[in-house]
């Protein structure tokens, strides 16, 4: 086969890939796009309209007249702080963990694991109770902490993770020229360090902004509601509403992708491309 | 106060928000847990101590013995799978072509959207009444399946919602990775005439060694833990084939408010991790042993 | 340095965050209030609810009721959870299954203290649904009253029934009902896939709810609950377990999805046009037929069969009833709200606005509701009125029913004998006792 052919031949695979990915990763989130344009009584028929044949906007519009908009403003600004806090003190944390050897680290890695493993549900009602007694119920503040708390663990852990594979040799130099410690981490190491920084940062924006489980046991008012427990409120006890429901998904959805589309150059960086070549 | 970076505290210094963010907010908890845990603590309130007996209750519990062999199908299924679609999509859409970066963030919305509606927009697809079952099996001559009244089919479409979520979680880590490795030492390899398979398995996969190690532990608390996507998507069913601890232990604390058996299946969970974890690190210690 | 700067400046902003939460209006006495209803919203019973806010609200300068809607399966978890730590809500909705851990938790006040001693034998007497009025009774203390009762019924295809030639009025037992089903069950555009089913009914063990036939059919049969000892495995359980089990395998008149399935997927599919009889919350009625593309005029209720055809079958209780927390500060305020959420106009209005089948019988006897839009209540009443039960509300209740629904499935796939999966529903009882 001739040069050409074989790298068409290539494209097209490629392309076809590409395509049977999509399709499978989002067929449902289409699906579900497709439901919240429809009206009504047109959701449930069989078969299915893929495309909807009369699309409507009627329940993004039920969505405002029900305060969306307060709950998303909720959900970011807790899911912000969380990623800022979070990325941040893991940063310091791995960072020790990657350059230090000293006694309690086996402990420091043991408690990261160990508070990864213990599932969230059963700790819900004691955190409840200890909230209660800091005044932190049915506050963004007291999300805040405990989105830190249980999504700190992997946020070190891969950042640890990232830091040894960055040998010491560049902040050792910028060091000797006259930086400190951690100015070296925030000038040298950190920039190089994007990838694992969004990787980590990515995971905690993923859980605090789509939270249901922590945020439906802890607050109750309608002031400090965030978005997904708005959402399962379309699980009414008479029933389901899928427009609503899907619409209000496909609003949760967009900020998320926005961030992702932004932040998406810096995995395009070639990270240690200029780093141990001379 | 200045402390000398080259003093044995400053290590500590760094580690010691975390440890104390930790602490007061896992650990209170967590103890206050066990202390339910050891307790007879119906609607929540405790009402007398009864030592190991919730223990001993939700050992010998024919339901929870059911639920440790869904959970153990479900998690070795889902690990398996997720993370072979995961290195898989992390190697191929490595470069950074527009397509590539296209298709990242494609994978990357099923992550990203909460569990409870993916979950339930996959239930409504694998429903016989939706219709798309229908049409997908009609031609081989199964209109009328279904899959979600079927227990292995139940388990399949479970997996199925895990993989489909938590590919995107395995491909970000090992990209990140990948992303890592000087690409001088593919450069070096081919001179010297590696083939790709082999540059794979002498470059690559030693120098992702971390990354897939915390990959591997992550998604695996992961999978034992979780219990949304078996919440909405199969209720736990058919018979009990897909109800994990994790929705067990919902179930016993916040629907029938046995909140003394649900610690205490709890903190069984939490050590059965702990287990779990030991032996995927002593399995990579031995390796990393035998490859020196 | 900086990162103690960045540290304190995020502090700073959390604080300021969490206390940006408006403040509430020192003069006024706020009663909170957790239900699953939003006022803000457009249904029926949220319009009738933010009516009567309204109307109490101005007949009582001083006090203002806030609402806090919550997820309707968390109300009685979070209610509990929040008792133990002080920070429960002046008043509380329950539903059916959740009456017993209201009593046995002590978190309720007794109502009698607030405001029922001055009510007279004729007030008392107006709830005419005595099982759903006894039911928070303990120990001579009443702890909730009922604001709207529930039950779930058999909804049916008028037109369905009318083009197979099936009187309704013929559908006196279960096995004529099978038999109905039979005929209603069709592949109509012959394509191997049947198109409408005889019957439906959520035997998911996810969000029951007292959703199927089982209660109806077990309490036909006896005691059911005996000082919270279940009776299952008798012949009458393994009867009703086998039966279900029949309809799917034998009769073919259900499809073997509906183990997965709970009650929206049934009610969505009901809606949908794929079942001629279905069991449903009969609180769906209006819902299903102004949405139902067959033509909501096409949407009957059949009275419930029972196993000989002397006697229709028994007609559920369930219901939300509201509580005053028995810690709460203004319970004077909680109670009076109560008392004027199940007073004539507001019973009213859960009937006119909402929808709901009226808890006293002296608006059942208004002449606005004599109107033929409410005759499909009256199934409801008179079955209410002939032969009611309610889940016994002094023992642990919880997914009572979600444990029949498994010992179908332990039948269907896992090869059980009905008895053996009924004894084995009788131990899941126990274990939360």
């Amino acid at each position: 086969m001739s040069w050409q052919r074989r790298a068409l031949l290539r494209k097209s695979v490629n392309a076809a890939v590409v395509v049977a990915i999509c399709i499978v990763a989002l067929f449902p989130i289409l699906w579900g796009l497709s439901t919240s344009l429809k009206p009504a009584n047109a959701i449930l028929e069989y078969p299915p309209q893929l495309i909807p044949a009369a699309p409507t906007l009627e329940h993004y519009r039920q969505l405002l007249t029900t305060g969306i908009h307060k709950y998303i403003l909720n959900s970011a600004i807790v899911s912000i702080v969380t990623v800022f806090l979070c990325v941040m003190l893991a940063a310091l944390a791995g960072y020790a963990l990657a350059r230090f050897s000293f006694r309690g680290k086996s402990l420091v890695l043991f408690v990261i694991v160990a508070v990864m493993s213990i599932p969230l549900p059963s700790l819900m009602v004691p955190t409840f109770t200890f909230l209660a007694l800091l005044g932190l119920n049915n506050t963004l503040t007291g999300l805040v902490l405990l989105y830190t708390a249980y999504q700190l663990p992997l946020a070190v852990w891969v950042l640890y993770g990232y830091f040894q594979t960055i040998p010491s040799e560049f902040e050792n130099a910028a060091m000797i020229d006259g930086y400190s410690r951690l100015q070296a981490l925030r000038r040298v190491v950190l920039p190089l360090s994007r990838p694992g920084l969004i990787a980590a940062g990515l995971f905690t924006l993923t859980f605090a902004w789509n939270d249901f489980v922590v945020a439906v046991v802890m607050n109750s008012s309608d002031d400090a509601r965030t978005l997904p427990v708005a959402i399962y409120n379309y699980l009414g006890f008479f029933g389901r509403e899928w427009g609503p429901l899907t619409a209000a998904a496909m609003v949760s959805i967009v900020p998320v992708i926005v961030v992702f589309v932004v932040f998406q150059k810096y995995f395009l960086s070639g990270m240690t491309g200029g780093g141990v070549k001379g | 106060m200045h402390i000398d970076p080259r003093s044995s505290w400053y290590p500590y210094r760094l580690v010691l928000p975390v440890l104390a963010i930790e602490l007061v907010f896992v650990g209170v908890p967590l103890v206050i847990g066990v202390y339910y845990s050891l307790h007879k603590a119906d609607y929540f309130q405790l009402s007398g101590f009864v030592g190991l007996a919730n223990y001993v209750t939700v050992i010998q519990s024919p339901i929870v013995r059911e639920s440790l062999a869904a959970t153990a199908i479900f998690s070795v299924f889902s690990l398996a799978v997720t993370f072979g679609v995961g290195l898989a999509l992390a190697l191929y859409l490595e470069r950074d072509t527009r397509l590539h970066v296209f298709a990242r963030a494609v994978v990357l919305v099923p992550y990203t959207i909460a569990m409870l509606v993916g979950s339930m927009l996959l239930k409504w697809i694998f429903s016989r009444d939706a219709g798309f079952l229908t049409m997908a099996l009609g031609p081989f001559g199964l209109p009328d399946a279904s899959i979600l009244a079927d227990p292995n089919g139940a388990m399949a479409a479970l997996v199925y919602n895990a993989v489909w979520r938590d590919s995107a979680f395995a491909m970000i880590l090992l990209m990140a990775g990948l992303k890592g490795i000087d690409p001088q030492m593919y450069a070096a390899a081919r001179v010297d005439g590696a083939s790709a398979w082999y540059r794979f398995r002498r470059i690559t996969l030693p120098l992702l060694r971390v990354p897939i190690l915390i990959t591997l532990i992550r998604l695996l608390i992961h999978f034992v833990n979780v219990l949304t996507f078996a919440l909405i998507l199969t209720g736990g069913g058919p018979n009990n084939a897909t109800q994990t601890m994790g929705l067990a232990m919902y179930r016993m604390g916040f629907v029938d408010f046995r909140l003394g058996p649900a610690n205490a299946l709890a903190f069984l969970v939490l050590l059965f991790n702990l287990v779990l974890i030991a032996i995927l690190l002593r399995l990579f210690r031995q390796r990393r042993g035998a490859a020196a | 340095m900086k990162t103690q700067l960045f540290r304190l400046v995020s502090r700073t902003l959390l604080a300021t965050f969490a206390f940006a939460l408006p403040l509430s209006a020192f003069a006024q006495t706020v009663v909170t209030m957790w239900t699953f209803l939003d006022p803000a919203k457009t249904t029926g019973r949220e319009v009738a609810l933010k009516g009567m806010i309204d109307s109490f609200e101005k007949a009582n300068p001083g006090v203002r009721i806030k609402v806090e809607p919550q997820v309707f399966s968390e109300l009685m978890a979070k209610f509990l959870a929040a008792h133990n730590t002080g920070s429960a809500p002046d008043i509380i909705w329950v539903n059916t299954e959740n009456m017993g851990a209201l009593v046995k938790s002590g978190a309720a006040a007794d109502l009698n203290e607030l405001f029922l001693r001055g009510w007279t034998k004729e007030q008392d007497a107006d709830f005419f649904v005595r099982a759903g009025w006894d039911a928070p009774m303990a120990g001579g203390k009443r702890y909730a009253v009922p604001l709207f009762h529930a039950t779930t019924s058999l909804f049916y295809r008028k037109d369905q029934f009318k083009e197979a030639g099936i009187d309704p009025a013929s559908i006196r037992t279960w096995d004529q009902l099978v038999e109905a089903a039979k005929k209603l069950t069709r592949d109509n555009d012959k394509d191997g896939r049947v198109d409408i089913w005889g019957f439906g009914t959520p035997l998911s063990t996810e969000r029951t709810g007292g959703t199927t036939a089982f209660t109806t059919m077990l309490v036909a049969g006896g005691k059911v609950w005996d000082n919270c000892k279940p009776n299952y495995s008798g012949d009458v359980g393994v009867r009703a377990v086998q039966l279900h089990v029949d309809m799917i395998n034998k009769h073919n008149v259900m499809p073997k999805e509906v183990i997965a399935n709970h009650v929206d997927d049934i009610a969505d599919q009901f809606i949908a046009g794929r079942y001629a009889i279905a069991t449903m919350p009969f609180a769906r009625y209006s819902q299903v037929q102004a949405q139902a593309k067959w033509g909501g005029d096409n949407l009957g209720v059949l009275p419930w069969p029972a196993w000989t055809a002397d006697k229709t079958g028994p007609q559920q209780v369930q219901g939300w009833w509201a509580a005053v927390w028995s810690k709460s500060k203004n319970a004077k305020q909680a109670g009076a709200f109560l008392e004027w959420m199940i007073g004539q106009d507001a019973v009213r209005a859960w009937t006119v606005t909402g929808g709901q089948v009226p808890t006293r019988m002296s608006v059942w006897k208004e002449p606005a509701l004599r109107a033929p839009k409410y005759d499909y209540m009256k199934a409801v009443i008179d079955g209410w009125s002939t032969n009611s039960f309610l889940v016994p509300t002094e023992c642990n209740t919880a997914r009572f029913d979600a444990d029949w629904n498994q010992a179908v499935q332990r039948v269907i796939v896992g090869g059980k004998t009905p008895k053996e999966a009924m004894q084995e529903a009788e131990k899941a009882f126990l274990a939360r006792q």
